[in-house]
């Protein structure tokens, strides 16, 4: 098993913030009420999303996060690998990308291709500027079907 | 019409970048946009090319040894400044009244009235200008570098504010922006993450990535977008005034 990776913030500034809010028993700067903090073990830390998924009839739209970097890249290949056996066509939604690396395009890459040898559908819906450019600077574009 | 005051007390972290290099984007999507440096460094007037040894600035229209219309200057496009001004030394030095607050407030009012943005670029600190911009404005923007001291920063700005609020009987719509983003470093992503815990639906989208364009634009009187053709600090600029006129946040606040 891969060994618990150290933190590199240690100290943290704002825990006042929580004291002062659970002492006045209201929320943090008037946003959510802060969470009662409550012990997790390091695996059920919930993991940063990269990307959402709407099921519809048609099947499933892959709602892409605004920024898709390579830390986040085992995550988006676990939810990715999901939907390589469905046979469900597949829409993606690029509009929020705001920054893509390359390594997530090759893996967005990797998975149009899998589909289509599959004979699935992947359609694109409102790829970012950003998405585009990228792609396109890698030459990615023709397979990840931007145009 | 917004008044928006960009703050942080930590020097370094982007305030005077952010405020140049947001309002030309906003203002090249056709709003009419106004800035107004207030810190005695005049970064911001140097930044858009200004050079303002011999103007006047917003230092003696708050004190009023002159008027509004004798120091705005276009520098842009739908884009114009109110720049420091060499007396506003003194006001931060403790000569200021605390008057000086409202009449900015008053000023911004009037004279700005038919802008959409107004952007106050803060200096590095915590006196008394800081006072007259937060009691000018309704919104905070606050530029956070990925690092551990930039959340100290964040920390004891917080208290100011709140410390404000409760004596002015105010409450800023806070915006907060991460500047100095080094994507491949965890320590970044890390800040974020902490960021994300106590200012839930505050922090923006798009975060600003370190690059030497936006460190070296300012010394030919440029913004990112003017300098270098394609480079990351001007989309990066583009994305974030997107999101900071459409209210976007990583929780997705509007």
């Amino acid at each position: 098993m891969a060994a618990r990776k150290k933190k590199s913030l240690g100290d943290d500034p704002l825990a006042w913030l929580k004291q002062e809010a659970a002492a006045e028993d209201k929320p943090v700067l008037r946003k959510k009420a802060v969470a009662k903090k409550t012990r997790k073990k390091a695996s059920q830390k919930k993991p940063k999303k990269v990307a959402r998924v709407d099921k519809n009839q048609s099947g499933a739209t892959i709602l892409l996060e605004p920024v898709l970097v390579i830390d986040e890249a085992i995550q988006l290949h676990k939810k990715l690998n999901t939907y390589i056996n469905q046979q469900d066509d597949v829409i993606i939604d690029g509009s929020n990308v705001n920054m893509i690396d390359t390594a997530m395009l090759q893996l967005l890459t990797a998975f149009i291709v899998k589909l289509k040898n599959k004979g699935l559908k992947v359609t694109w819906k409102d790829p970012s500027e950003e998405l585009i450019s990228r792609a396109t600077l890698l030459d990615l574009h023709k397979q990840l079907e931007l145009g | 019409m917004r008044s928006i005051a960009v703050v942080n007390q930590k020097g370094g972290v982007g305030k005077t970048t952010t405020t140049a290099n947001i309002a030309y984007a906003i203002a090249a999507m056709g709003h009419q946009v106004t800035v107004i440096d207030l810190d005695p460094q005049g970064h911001l007037s140097a930044h858009l090319g200004m050079n303002q040894s011999t103007q006047d600035g917003i230092d003696k229209v708050i004190s009023g040894k002159t008027t509004f219309v004798n120091t705005v200057k276009e520098v842009r496009e739908n884009l114009r400044i109110i720049p420091a001004g060499s007396e506003l030394v003194l006001l931060e030095r403790g000569n200021g009244d605390a008057e000086f607050g409202e009449i900015l407030q008053k000023m911004i009012a009037t004279d700005c009235n038919d802008q959409d943005f107004v952007f106050i670029d803060c200096p590095p600190a915590s006196g008394l200008l800081i006072d007259y911009a937060l009691t000018a404005v309704d919104e905070i923007l606050v530029p956070v570098a990925g690092d551990y001291l930039a959340l100290r920063g964040l920390s004891d700005l917080v208290a100011t504010l709140k410390q404000f609020e409760k004596k002015c009987n105010k409450n800023f719509v806070q915006w907060i922006v991460m500047t100095r983003f080094h994507v491949r470093r965890r320590l970044s992503w890390e800040v974020q993450e902490k960021l994300l815990e106590y200012f839930t639906d505050s922090v923006l989208i798009t975060p600003i990535r370190e690059t030497s364009v936006l460190a070296e634009c300012p010394s030919f009187g440029k913004t990112a977008f003017e300098y270098k053709k394609g480079n990351h600090g001007a989309s990066d600029y583009e994305s974030l005034a997107k999101n900071f006129i459409n209210g976007e946040c990583i929780s997705g606040r509007a």
